[in-house]
């Protein structure tokens, strides 16, 4: 007990040496608390089932489920105590196929976002489920440490570009060798060991099948996965929201583009049409892989056609230099009109969420798509830019309604909050109501904090709770919360991501000869806002976001469209006050640029786009690759299991005594579930001698014994003894099985846990008594 | 010799050596009716080169088994009556005056015999049974500066009765180590009985008995019984009973390391008389009750609630993993 106790502490140990091989991958070290959390749990979940002398199949199962249950609070996306079980998994689910959509749309390193650490936190947790059933249960170290080795070679197969390869390699092998030394003669049985005869061949094989095949499989910086499984020429569904809250979780900021533009925009990647409940997402919300309407996508290399014709608007002019960003989604004002640049032919403009992305070319078959470092492109947008008259005289067709209003369920407290925020506000016509609701939320009235730091919005009550009680959270609540609430009280409304636009570094100055502002964009300027769509005018931003920052542009009823944002706007104001300057900025002219001066792509295409090569709809071919990789130890167990008789036969030739011992575990394994196991005292004989007394088993079975024995204690033993050893002892433990009545198989657990109880208890008591 | 060779020879060796030793054994249980596992343990006894100490009531047959055993392989056999008055000399012999040639000649005394039956050791004083003992443990006597060796096989077949303890001089615990086993012969069943009282007086059954083997047959099956494997799991098993008796709770002074290699000794022999060439559990099972208990001393607490060492080794055994491979 006390060596398996040592080894299970080295196996933590063996463990923990893994971690600094995922440290390549990730930007920072806030990802280690979970998996080295949920790895220790079950392994003293799996410790404990071992102790209590709980078969494998009880004690997997045990160590995985309460693992997995601790995974939100290991994670922080828990949503409460007050959320029940289901409602738990529930954010698990959501969280892991964030994790899908992550991991094929960031390269590594990437930053520690909680669905790619709940990945990993899987991985480490069945590793080290299965390695202590293995190593220390089975006492066979090396095929539990060849999955360890798979757990680690896969963040090492991830190429970097920084690389410190034997400082990863040291410490793990150090740690490896040492519990390889310590499971020296180990005991050959365990109580409820998985039989594994010669499988720790196959199980090792198999594994090591896996980490070499892992580096092709999955994506990495700069390189395609060599095996994908979905046609690259598929739309996919890709959820650009999870990348804003992703960006916004960066715990490092980076500038992400370099834009120069005419006036001030938010860049926008793409209207969220549909809510289900949880996130806004692409297309409509009926939960299926969103397909644009071929209709509704128009190449980019010509004039694009408008989403919502507008009236009133201003031209925009924007050049925009992606310094580190991969996306299909391409951020541009809104709505453009013409793209310009080398990469245009790879874009397409749909006029359904309003979006230009680079996929669904047909002439993009086997080439490389999306936007990427380098990638430089100039658009033209007319800005909506309406009177706050012209708006409240708009008129909304049923059409209109039916399309952009409508929820998965209602929401009558959040509908009637905003009416009271109408009432309160005395907003009659819809302009006046969404700006009364946004300045409900990012005035002093609503009493909201902007704060990056709070649990994943998730949940049935998690919207209504957000705004009815904490009131914390950033733009992404804010907007769904609003757009929510929108619809709810009968207004188109949908949520749009993108940046903001950023901090200005250069002022444009026609001395100079610098035609336009030039801004910098990082993480931190990733942002979700609302559009509510006024027909005629065209998707009119709201910005119900109280950043902190003052960076954000909030539209007002006397300027619908402001180009300043908050912090300038003060600035202004103050300058106003004081002696009352000139009037707005002059309207900056929009010089043309000669297309050659945007750089050039590069021909060769070498570089892949992650994004592209995956989504959570879609089909992409990575997160089935990685679900694979996680489910492959168990079917190797499995397959291990099913392939044992074979092994049997050939171990017969090879080693009799080997054959007869593999045998009498095989019948004892059966004994044990059927609740007649061996009582720790007998010798084979007596218990042989027991179960034919009993009934148990045929009378005159108990020569076998004497073989087993040989076998067992060196005595001599030729095959044909052996073999006809092996086939009585396999008889027997069909005759035990079979005469235990399947009610009385089913009860056998639960009766093992009583005497366990009871066993403690007695012996708490003989305590008690005697010392 | 090659290495196969020399386990098939050995094989052979262990398999004439089991057929020898069942024959003995059956030879014995021809006379002593319904005691075939007293039979057997006095010849596990003989093969390990021990000594027995049978702790029962007079009457129940151990002057012939004594004898039985002694005719089975064709050797001597003496008896000693212990006595408070019998002196060391008068068990291991004495130097005697020739006066027809003129020197002194050594007369040996009853322990120069192969089976050696001491009677109610108990009786005889100290220094006596020390004497004794000694003989027993280095199977040499030393009387005037000469040293005798003494016959092998070499055995003593000690008794003890458990119920007269008047004017005794019980065996010091220490003193009872130097036994292999302490068996209780006992009262036969009650069908034995019947034919034993039938059949006595009408037929001299010892008398019939004839040898079924010698003592070069006998010496040889000692060394070839060095042979049975003990596997590291079993020796483990046996190490860990002998161990168990000096942390159990009502035990006072446990098991010596010289129990455990009794214990080994006779655990050989049980494998070989079975025909095997290896130790089982089973084997340490079996005699760890008759090899452990008499070089136990219970606390007077387990004792005066009826404990006995027997019911400790037991208790120890029932507690104790065994191994199965």
């Amino acid at each position: 007990m006390r060596r398996d106790g040592l080894l299970t502490l080295l196996l933590a140990l063996v463990l923990l040496t893994t971690v600094p091989a995922y440290d390549r991958v990730f930007t920072d070290d806030a990802w280690r608390g979970a998996p080295l959390g949920a790895a220790l749990l079950a392994l003293v979940i799996a410790g404990l089932a071992r102790r209590l002398r709980l078969p494998t199949w009880v004690a997997l199962p045990l160590a995985l489920g309460s693992t997995v249950l601790a995974l939100p609070w290991l994670l922080g996306v828990h949503v409460g105590w007050r959320e029940d079980v289901v409602g738990q998994l529930e954010v698990l689910r959501a969280t892991f196929a964030d994790g899908l959509v992550s991991l094929a749309a960031e390269p590594s390193p990437a930053e520690p976002l909680v669905g790619l650490v709940l990945l990993v936190t899987i991985g480490y947790g069945c590793v080290a489920v299965l390695a202590h059933e293995i190593i220390v249960r089975s006492g066979h170290a090396a095929p539990g440490l060849v999955m360890i080795a798979v757990l680690w070679t896969v963040p090492l197969a991830i190429p970097t570009s920084a690389d410190d390869g034997w400082l990863v390699v040291v410490p793990f092998l150090a740690a490896t060798g040492t519990l390889l030394l310590a499971s020296v003669n180990l005991p050959r049985e365990g109580p409820g060991a998985i039989p594994l005869p010669a499988s720790g061949l196959a199980l090792g094989a198999a594994a090591i099948a896996v980490a070499v095949a892992a580096p092709w499989l999955l994506p990495a910086q700069g390189q395609d996965p060599w095996l994908a499984l979905g046609s690259s020429t598929q739309p996919r569904g890709y959820q650009p929201i999870v990348d804003i809250t992703n960006r916004l979780g960066s715990p490092e900021e980076r500038e992400v583009l370099r834009v120069r533009a005419s006036q001030r925009s938010y860049l926008r990647l793409a209207g969220l049409d549909s809510f289900d409940g949880g996130t806004w997402r692409l297309g409509p919300g009926d939960g299926a892989t969103y397909r644009p309407d071929p209709g509704a996508l128009f190449p980019a290399d010509q004039p694009l056609p408008p989403e919502e014709p507008a009236a009133s608007t201003q031209l925009v002019e924007v050049d925009v230099e992606v310094l580190e960003l991969e996306n299909i989604y391409v951020p541009l004002p809104y709505q453009p009109v013409e793209v310009l640049g080398p990469i245009r032919d790879q874009m397409v403009w749909s006029t359904e969420g309003g979006f230009l992305a680079t996929w669904d070319r047909a002439e993009a078959v086997g080439e490389t798509i999306g936007i990427r470092q380098g990638s430089a492109y100039r658009v033209l947008a007319e800005r909506p830019d309406p009177s706050f008259e012209e708006l409240a005289a708009v008129d909304f067709p049923e059409e209109v309604l039916a399309d952009h209003t409508q929820l998965p369920r209602d929401y009558p407290e959040l509908g009637a909050v905003a009416e009271e925020v109408y009432t309160a506000a005395e907003a009659d016509t819809v302009v006046e109501q969404a700006l009364a609701l946004q300045s409900w939320f990012v005035g002093p009235e609503g009493g909201f904090t902007y704060d990056l730091d709070v649990p994943a919005l998730r949940g049935d009550d998690a919207l209504t709770e957000f705004v009815l009680e904490d009131r914390v959270g950033y733009c992404e609540y804010f907007a769904t919360a609003m757009a929510v609430m929108l619809r709810e009280t009968g207004i188109p409304a949908r949520v749009a991501v993108g940046f903001l636009p950023g901090e200005r570094v250069e002022q444009a100055d026609p001395q100079a000869e610098i035609a336009l502002d030039e801004y910098l964009v990082t993480t931190g300027d990733a942002h979700a806002w609302v559009e509510v769509l006024f027909p005629g005018y065209g998707w009119i931003t709201f910005e119900p976001t109280p950043r902190s920052d003052d960076s954000h542009i909030l539209p007002r009823a006397d300027d619908l469209a402001p180009i300043e944002n908050e912090a300038e706007r003060a600035e202004r104001e103050g300058a106003d006050a004081l002696d009352d300057l000139e009037g707005p900025d002059a309207d900056t002219e929009v010089p043309e640029l000669p297309e050659q001066q945007l750089p050039e792509e590069g021909e060769d295409g070498a570089a892949a786009d992650q994004a592209a090569a995956g989504g959570e709809d879609g089909a992409g071919a990575n997160p089935w690759v990685v679900l694979a990789l996680l489910l492959a130890p168990v079917v190797v167990v499995l397959l291990a299991r099913v392939g044992q008789r074979a092994a049997v036969g050939r171990q017969l030739g090879d080693d009799p005594r080997g054959a007869v011992l593999m045998a009498q575990r095989r019948l004892y394994a059966a004994a044990r579930r059927v609740g007649l196991e061996r009582r720790a005292h007998e010798t084979t004989r007596e218990v042989i001698a027991r179960w034919e007394a009993e009934g148990r088993i045929d009378r005159g079975r108990g020569a076998v014994a004497g073989t087993v024995q040989a076998a067992a204690f060196d005595g001599e033993l030729d095959a044909d003894r052996a073999s006809a050893a092996v086939a009585t002892l396999d008889r027997m433990a069909e005759e035990l099985t079979g005469r235990v009545p399947r009610r009385e198989q089913v009860l056998v657990p639960l009766r093992r846990v009583v005497a366990g109880v009871t066993r403690g208890v007695e012996r708490l008591r003989e305590g008690w008594r005697l010392r | 010799m090659t290495s196969t060779e020399q386990v098939g020879t050995q094989a052979l060796d262990l398999h004439r050596v089991a057929g020898t030793l069942q024959a003995i054994e059956g030879n014995i249980q021809r006379v002593m009716r319904g005691k075939d596992r007293v039979v057997r343990l006095a010849l596990i006894t003989l093969l390990a080169e021990g000594h027995l100490l049978v702790e029962d009531v007079p009457g129940v047959g151990k002057t012939l088994l004594a004898k039985a055993l002694a005719r089975s392989i064709d050797c001597s056999v003496s008896r000693v009556q212990f006595t408070p008055d019998l002196l060391p000399s008068d068990v291991t012999g004495v130097t005697v005056y020739a006066p027809d040639t003129g020197a002194f000649a050594f007369r040996p005394g009853p322990i120069f015999a192969n089976v050696v039956l001491g009677d109610e050791i108990n009786r005889a004083g100290p220094k006596t049974q020390s004497a004794l003992l000694e003989a027993m443990e280095e199977r040499t006597v030393t009387i005037d500066g000469t040293t005798h060796q003494l016959a092998r096989p070499f055995m003593v077949i000690a008794t003890q009765n458990p119920i007269e303890l008047e004017g005794t001089y019980p065996l010091p615990e220490a003193q009872r180590d130097r036994f292999l086993m302490r068996i209780a012969i006992g009262y036969p069943h009650a069908d034995d009985e019947l034919e034993i009282v039938r059949t006595h007086g009408a037929t001299d059954r010892l008398a019939e008995l004839g040898p079924v083997a010698d003592t070069g047959a006998v010496m040889e099956a000692v060394h070839t019984i060095r042979e049975v494997r003990v596997s590291e799991p079993i020796e483990r098993y046996l190490i860990a009973v002998c161990r168990a008796t000096r942390n159990h709770r009502d035990v006072e002074l446990g098991a010596s390391p010289r129990a455990s290699l009794a214990l080994l000794r006779a655990v050989r022999v049980a494998a070989a008389i079975d025909g095997r060439d290896h130790v089982v559990p089973d084997d340490v099972k079996a005699l760890a009750g008759h090899v452990l208990p008499h070089r136990l001393i219970l606390r007077p607490d387990a004792e005066l609630a009826g404990t006995t060492a027997l019911d400790v080794i037991a208790d120890i055994l029932s507690g104790m993993p065994a191994p199965t491979e």
